[in-house]
């Protein structure tokens, strides 16, 4: 009897599996058939192109694409080279892992935001789609196998350094995730088309950011190494601690863009926003984010340090003297000598861009503290430290021996 | 009589529901006004930034306004009527009452005489002192809002998110407000409008104007009788800033518990946020008062010069939590 009702319970199991594998094989086609449909569109007709020039949202309402996020005039390139066979498109799922989660992705699925776009080589993204499928999001892969480095300056298609048409399931593809066909098809348009400011929009990008930052989406990265274009980061100083993007490094961040400034309002909104949602939906995460977050930061070249309980204090002639934990030190290269450096000492000075540690003098170094809010204590304390204008910053000069 | 009924609300002691009836307010529905009782507590014993006292009210037939004498406007929708001579007569026995009563405390709490508010015999006048200790937080609250919050809450001018994405069901209390927002979106599938003041044909009348957007969501209405029930099963609850000024906005926040996003906006909501967040609330969209604002009240009681500002003539702020 037992042996029959396991039995049965397995068959009931295979059934759902395969409804559910029929809804997910019918989802693809319809995704596929709608982009392709969209995509000819453009490429063909000239009416269509000329309407997407003048009233999109109209345009796009023809291909069932009805969004508040759709701007007036939306344009679109002449040709365009794309693949749309289902591994392209969708990528292959695997078993959600044990790994985290990224929380620009599990933001999604908790209702904060529309759509996720998390960059990465495709094997390591997926696990991520499969949790996606998992809590009943759409999730496909970047058209193109790259990343765009100059996000924000991409008007056109065909420039963008490193970045060509996708072609099989694999590559370093951005993963979108989204909680509708609709907007997951948006964001995938809006990558092959250059539609910058709807894909902010989707991402909950402040339009500031999405205009003035080449690092605007350096946040949604999976991978290390990273490209960095240390003149378009924010001048060092003293900030709030939801500010803090490289907080990401741990595991641990809210704003998934990088803020065209370490006091722009609307990154400080997206990342509040983004906040509420982790104190419902993951308290215990969202507990931990204080600590880890108010850190200091510190950036030579390419690579990032973050000093999480490291302490700050005036030391004379407007430098500050940074005491930190060696082992609590995190960076975005393992084998930076910048960052063997640091972990070697406990002790920094920090001086406009200059950085002092041990018997180094490190110079067009970048020095963020991201500490309490507004009108918090910290602030008043840290009252003497002021942003070195951008014109003053010099590139990271390497490292000189100290004289004493 | 109506006004010490009210005072005794605003004492947390049991009133006669009657006196409510005239606006439609269901019984069961009007509480303390917690919210504004405690945010008032708290922004005497913090201190405004600047201002040592009220120097002028504006009681209206559309909006209370109060001018503080460090210029924050405070405004707050008016639930009574009256004629202009007898809403001026009584604005101005208010304002010298703050000469000696700094934040009318006297009036709003203890046992002023009621007879400062003869003359204005629209009923229900039992609202008057409601109107008016939200106009009063709300004009001790403007200075913090301007200054883009403290430590509790952030003034955004704008936010770069859809607080309506991720939902599927969505109540709205008060007839506007997020309306027409929430009958654009796509994904939006029912929409219930809750209004006191506003009848069933009015309500259909204000969608029909969407068209087939209108047409492939579920769309219903009632008298707010139901809200209670209705907010168990919603998503989205969107509250209008007025509820504060009639004493329901606790019964409702405290029945919206259970919903996945709770919005707060209008007008009248411009108050300090910390009240809010303490009982569930996501999102507050309100607005700055103007100083051109109480001029506009004083010479106007009827409100109409107050409409170009309070009907869209102010840009919105966003409040959210720390």
């Amino acid at each position: 009897m037992s042996g029959n009702s396991s039995h049965l319970a397995l068959k009931e199991a295979a059934r759902l599996l395969n409804g559910r594998m029929d809804q997910l094989t019918a989802q693809r086609s319809r995704i596929v058939h709608r982009l392709q449909s969209i995509v000819n569109a453009v490429i063909t007709q000239n009416s269509f192109r000329r309407l997407m020039q003048s009233r999109a949202p109209v345009a796009l309402a023809k291909f069932g694409f009805c969004h508040s996020s759709i701007p007036s005039q939306l344009t679109v390139p002449s040709k365009v080279s794309v693949y749309y066979d289902d591994e392209t498109v969708f990528g292959i799922q695997a078993e959600p892992s044990d790994n985290k989660i990224p929380v620009d992705i599990r933001l999604v699925s908790y209702g904060a935001k529309p759509v996720a776009l998390h960059y990465g080589p495709a094997d390591l993204l997926g696990p991520y789609a499969g949790w996606a499928q998992s809590q009943s999001l759409v999730s496909m892969l970047s058209p193109f196998d790259g990343l765009p480095v100059a996000f924000a300056e991409r008007e056109g298609l065909g420039d963008e350094i490193g970045q060509r048409p996708a072609k099989g399931p694999g590559g370093y593809r951005g993963l979108i995730v989204a909680s509708s066909e609709s907007q997951a098809m948006l964001a995938w348009l809006s990558l092959l088309f250059g539609w910058h400011h709807l894909l902010g929009r989707l991402l909950n990008v402040p339009s500031c950011c999405c205009t003035k930052n080449r690092n605007c989406l350096w946040a949604c990265r999976s991978d290390e190494g990273i490209g960095l274009d240390s003149l378009a980061f924010p001048p060092s100083g003293i900030f709030d601690w939801h500010y803090n993007v490289f907080g990401g490094h741990l595991g641990y961040q809210l704003l998934c863009h990088f803020p065209c400034s370490f006091d722009c309002r609307e990154s400080l909104a997206a990342a509040l926003w983004h906040l509420s949602h982790l104190r419902n939906h993951d308290p215990s995460y969202a507990e931990l984010l204080p600590a880890t977050l108010r850190s200091v930061v510190v950036m030579a070249g390419r690579c990032v340090c973050l000093l999480p309980g490291a302490s700050v204090r005036a030391a004379g002639e407007d430098g500050f003297r940074i005491d930190y934990m060696p082992e609590k030190v995190r960076s975005n290269s393992f084998s930076s000598s910048f960052a063997n450096v640091i972990r070697k000492s406990s002790v920094m000075m920090w001086r406009g861009d200059e950085l002092f540690v041990a018997n180094n003098c490190l110079f067009g170094c970048s020095c963020w503290i991201f500490t309490g809010g507004s009108g918090s204590a910290d602030e008043k304390t840290f009252s003497r430290v002021s942003s070195v204008p951008k014109k003053r910053r010099r590139e990271f000069l390497g490292f000189f021996p100290r004289i004493e | 009589m109506l006004v010490e009924s009210l005072r005794r609300v605003l004492m947390g002691q049991s009133w006669d529901p009657k006196s409510a009836g005239d606006v439609g307010l269901k019984e069961s529905a009007m509480q303390r006004p917690e919210i504004l009782c405690e945010t008032f507590t708290d922004l005497k014993a913090k201190g405004p930034s600047c201002a040592r006292g009220i120097r002028r009210v504006a009681l209206g037939n559309y909006f209370t306004v109060v001018e503080l004498d460090d210029c924050s406007i405070g405004a707050a929708l008016s639930y009574y009527q009256g004629s202009s001579e007898a809403l001026q007569t009584a604005s101005a026995r208010i304002t010298d009452l703050a000469g000696s009563d700094r934040w009318l405390d006297g009036l709003l709490f203890g046992d002023s005489t009621s007879s400062l508010l003869q003359g204005i015999t629209s009923v229900p006048e039992n609202l008057v002192l409601m109107s008016l200790l939200a106009a009063v937080v709300s004009a001790l609250s403007a200075s913090l809002i301007m200054e883009g919050g403290d430590e509790t809450f952030f003034a955004a001018p704008s936010i770069p998110f859809d607080p309506f994405d991720g939902v599927n069901s969505a109540v709205i209390l008060g007839l506007g407000g997020y309306l027409e927002t929430l009958m654009m979106k796509e994904e939006i599938k029912h929409v219930h409008v809750a209004d006191l003041k506003h009848s069933v044909q009015d309500m259909k009348r204000s969608i029909s104007r969407f068209g087939k957007c209108a047409s492939n969501k579920f769309v219903t209405f009632s008298d707010g009788s139901d809200t209670v029930g209705r907010l168990q099963t919603a998503e989205l609850v969107c509250i209008t800033g007025s509820a504060l000024c009639n004493g329901t906005m606790e019964a409702v926040l405290d029945a919206a518990q259970h919903c996945r996003r709770v919005i707060v906006q209008g007008q009248s909501a411009s108050i300090h946020p910390r009240a809010f967040f303490r009982r569930g609330v996501d999102l507050i969209a309100t607005t700055v008062k103007p100083i051109e604002l109480i001029k506009c009240a004083e010479s106007d009681p009827s409100g109409r010069q107050l409409k170009q500002f309070l009907e869209g003539g102010l840009p919105w702020i966003y409040l959210l939590p720390r």
